[in-house]
């Protein structure tokens, strides 16, 4: 019979053994093994050691920054992160969940809507938004039922995550002075249409869905904005058509983005409002990417919600047929030459969506040499607009487009200089009215 | 991270590896120095000035036994110290006062409240106290009170050590083997309380209990109800984890704290509540405030009087902001309900379950008034309670957050009970029975600190929301 309390002794020792070597382990691994400088999941540069001076020292700065470096670089981060999102997917019935998002203000209607913003406008007056003939009813792909809501404001629902939009009264009409101070200082010049594109909970879910979430009625928020546009902004209303088609895949699950074939719907609203009658998707070649593997942002927000994981996106795009070279002047300022859908560059999966006209870069043209009378439209674009562009090439003899957020021209120096005749701005609605895309459209629209 | 990962690693070395109490003590004395000096070396010469003032004036109140002059040093040290966490504490909010009646003055400087100040100042007016009562010798060495104001187990977050607590101890410290054996398991279980469920909870109650106006008024009633529910669990286990922490790092090196927290939300009345919550605080109030206005042993009208004084400055120590007063004249007014008006009787009277579901709903209530500085905000969030904001009872957002988080919110709710400690009770009792049930409870000893050490580390990394509720105290 062994002696009970050398039992607890050399028990009592493994313990403190054990816990020593965990905290050498944890603390070592903190110190020895190297540290990642940048997180692929969040998409951003991880903090760095703080530089040190005598002021930070004394106030606390230099220290702390220490902490944030520590605990922001520590080896197998996003490992632990991973684990810790693992852990957390029991917490509850996770099936259904709900986190994040805002408050949103009422969309002004009828009087309200009249009382509201800037000048009464009569939108549509010209040219709107061509519903399409359908020879048959489409297919009702809204989503009913309740699902889950990660923090970011994203609901996610049988595998697939959407954005909820929050109507803002000022930033709406923040974005409407906007767009009509730019128009003051182009529509002379250029044919100027805005776009508003919404956001993929809007289009693929039951209203009481978004309702019951606290989400604005985002139909009724581009109504709102087109109906106070000066009268010579064209504005293309796409909410209609792609709740149409809410069936097809025109969104990503795991993504913030529209897909190529959303696009598209705009696309051919577009060439409602233009009289033109719109190129199918089978003349084009159909080219796929990253194959139920592209997981996008809102597997990032959701910290990868495992309803996710098991539901990655696949990026379809369709090549145009007159060209898919451009050029493009990407944010190290040097000029490049690119393919439009880009099937030579192999980005990291969770990138995919970047193959779509150079992504997000302050200045890019395509030149259709099939077309040669003149005709030139420039995009000035969010990242929406990406996978917009290219189908407008077969269009144009010559395509011009910036991004608002990283470029440092104006439209007027580029409509002059380019000889562009026609202007579109097309940003996420959640954006326009959100407010902070107002400061770049007011700089870059001047 | 840094501190669990590295610091305190190499504190302990220090303490295992150096053998005598001297040398012991002035690694500890260096640590708690580097530690205190973390968020700004400035801050540490308020510091040593604090406890060079105590410590002098308690050496001159000994030296100067049975004179009267020893009273004056008394006033004198203490009413320093006073004056001192005043000027740090309250001055912007007595001039904000002055400048909302008077229009002056026009500009309220800021002044940075240094980190633990009203821990490590009752800690020192508790020793010039004592050592004036005689109930304990002065220090003669400055370097040692030094250490006991500024050791960094408790110095910043509580629990309000006494001096003649621990004086023993840090002169003469012994480490038992079965002592840091508990206080590895109290230190991890503390840090897992912090990092898992505090900070879970604050996720939800932060997510319901938003400083905006606007999106404050558009939470439901049974959204203000789960928030003030997460915050209130949210508050003792983050509060009971710093206290555990301290705990079982003090017994890992030693040194003796005394309890802070006795699962106070178990309590059946709201005078036992506050015998079970932050007990170092409510019995510094009671031993250096209350007893000595006369306590109980007076009229009624005096009894009163005395009560709210005392609850006025808990509720001033617990900020500067009329909130936290509020906050301390709601305790007041409920403890002179319980003593004057229920009696003892009155309070048996009630079941056992009502006279629990009441100081529930009551301190849930308190919380409420704790967490919003911006009285109207705070009476935003009262009117939200009662479902006066318009806005329903309840919403989808809120039925899913309560979904999604019903498994966490049941273990933190049964983290706030005795059950781990019962059912730990229970497993030891059994493990002397049978070698089976000794082996399960062996295998358990050895492995919980280092799961523990694991969680926590997942909730800690990239965990950017780790706010300590009671710095600001």
């Amino acid at each position: 019979m062994f002696d009970r309390e050398r039992q607890n002794s050399i028990l009592r020792l493994m313990k403190a053994v054990a816990f020593a070597l965990a905290m050498v382990i944890l603390g070592g691994a903190g110190l020895v093994w190297p540290r990642p400088d940048t997180s692929v999941v969040e998409k951003r540069k991880l903090t760095q050691f703080p530089s040190f001076s005598f002021a930070s020292l004394w106030d606390g700065t230099f220290f702390s920054g220490i902490d944030t470096w520590y605990a922001d670089t520590y080896p197998m981060r996003e490992d632990l992160i991973a684990a810790q999102q693992e852990m957390e997917e029991h917490y509850g019935l996770r099936g259904t969940q709900m986190i994040g998002g805002t408050v949103a203000d009422a969309i002004p209607t009828g009087d309200e809507a009249d009382g509201a913003g800037g000048d009464e406008a009569e939108a549509g007056a010209e040219p709107t938004a061509t519903p399409e003939p359908t020879a048959t009813p489409l297919p009702d792909g809204t989503v009913h039922e309740i699902g889950e809501f990660v923090p970011g404001g994203i609901y996610i629902t049988g595998g697939s995550a959407y954005g909820g939009y929050y109507f803002s009264q000022n930033g709406a009409d923040s974005y409407i002075n906007t767009m009509n101070q730019i128009y003051e200082n182009i529509g002379d010049k250029v044919t100027m249409y805005v776009m508003d594109v919404p956001i993929s909970a809007s289009v693929m879910l039951d209203e009481t869905v978004w309702a019951d979430m606290g989400c604005s009625d985002e139909g009724a928020a581009i109504e709102y904005i087109a109906g106070k546009l000066d009268p010579g902004i064209k504005p293309i209303l796409v909410y209609d058509t792609l709740r149409e088609h809410n069936a097809e895949y025109i969104y990503f699950r795991t993504d913030h983005h529209w897909t190529a074939l959303g696009a598209y719907y705009a696309y051919r609203v577009f060439c409602g409002m233009k009289g033109w009658t719109p190129h199918e998707l089978d003349q084009f070649e159909m080219k796929t990417f990253a194959p139920d593997r592209f997981l996008g942002s809102y597997y990032t927000t959701s910290n990868k919600s495992s309803q996710l994981t098991s539901h990655p996106d696949t990026v379809y795009a369709w090549v145009p047929m007159a060209t898919n070279d451009m050029q493009t002047i990407m944010q190290d300022g040097i000029t490049y030459d690119w393919p439009i859908i880009n099937d030579w560059f192999e980005y990291d999966d969770n990138n995919t969506y970047c193959i779509f006209a150079a992504a997000d870069q302050p200045f890019s043209h395509i030149h259709n040499d099939t077309i040669t009378d003149g005709s030139a439209i420039m995009v000035v674009k969010d990242s929406y607009g990406n996978s917009f562009i290219p189908w407008l090439v077969d269009h144009y003899e010559d395509i011009y487009w910036v991004d608002y957020r990283y470029t440092n021209n104006t439209v007027s120096e580029l409509v002059e200089k380019y000889g562009v005749q026609e202007v579109i701005f097309e940003a996420a609605t959640s954006l326009a009215t959100g407010g902070s895309c107002n400061g770049y459209f007011a700089s870059v629209g001047v | 991270m840094l501190f669990v990962f590295l610091f305190l690693p190499a504190n302990l070395l220090s303490q295992l590896l150096l053998k005598s109490p001297k040398a012991k003590n002035i690694a500890m004395l260096a640590f708690s120095l580097v530690f205190y000096s973390w968020a700004g070396p400035r801050y540490l010469l308020l510091l040593l000035g604090m406890v060079l003032i105590c410590w002098v004036g308690a050496l001159l109140i000994q030296m100067w036994e049975g004179s009267p002059a020893r009273k004056i040093c008394l006033w004198a040290t203490v009413g320093l110290c006073l004056v001192i966490l005043g000027i740090f504490k309250y001055t912007g909010f007595l001039l904000g006062n002055v400048q909302s009646l008077f229009g002056v003055p026009k500009v309220i400087p800021q002044i940075v409240l240094p980190i633990g100040i009203s821990f490590y100042t009752f800690q020192l007016i508790s020793y010039v106290v004592d050592v004036y009562r005689g109930e304990v010798k002065a220090q003669s060495r400055y370097w040692l009170l030094l250490l006991y104001a500024s050791l960094f187990h408790q110095c910043i977050a509580g629990p309000i050590v006494r001096y003649k607590d621990v004086y023993r101890d840090i002169i003469r410290r012994r480490t038992k083997s079965e002592e840091v054996s508990a206080g590895i398991s109290r230190f991890t279980i503390g840090l897992a309380k912090k990092a898992v469920l505090a900070n879970g909870c604050a996720v939800i109650a932060d997510q319901l209990l938003v400083s905006d106006a606007s999106a404050l008024a558009a939470v439901p009633a049974m959204g203000m109800l789960l928030g003030a529910a997460a915050f209130t669990l949210q508050i003792y286990l983050d509060f009971s984890a710093y206290s555990d922490m301290a705990i079982g790092m003090g017994l890992m090196c030693g040194l003796h704290y005394r309890e802070n927290f006795d699962y106070p939300y178990m309590s059946g009345s709201i005078t036992e509540f506050w015998r079970r919550w932050h007990i170092s605080l409510s019995s510094f109030f009671r031993d250096y405030v209350y007893i000595p206005l006369g306590g109980s042993r007076c009229g009624t009208g005096r009894q009163l009087l005395n009560l709210f004084v005392v609850w006025f400055l808990t509720g001033m120590w617990h900020g500067a902001s009329w909130n936290f007063i509020l906050w301390g004249l709601y305790f007041g007014v409920l403890l002179a309900v319980e003593r004057f008006v229920l009696g003892k009787d009155g309070q048996r009277f009630l079941p056992q379950v009502l006279r629990h579901g009441g100081v529930l709903i009551l301190v849930t209530f308190s919380w409420m008034i704790f967490k919003f500085t911006d009285l109207s905000l705070l009476g935003t969030a009262v009117k939200g309670l009662f479902g006066m904001n318009h806005n329903g009872f309840s919403s989808a957002t809120v039925s899913l957050l309560f979904k999604n988080n019903l498994f966490f919110l049941l273990l933190c709710c049964a983290a706030a009970t005795p059950l781990g400690k019962w059912l730990r009770g229970k497993l030891r009792k059994l493990s002397e029975r049978g070698e089976l049930f000794y082996i399960v409870n062996g295998v358990w000893e050895v492995v919980h600190p280092v799961l523990l050490l694991l969680l926590s580390a997942m909730a800690l990394v990239g965990d950017s929301y780790n706010p300590f509720l009671y710095f600001q105290f």
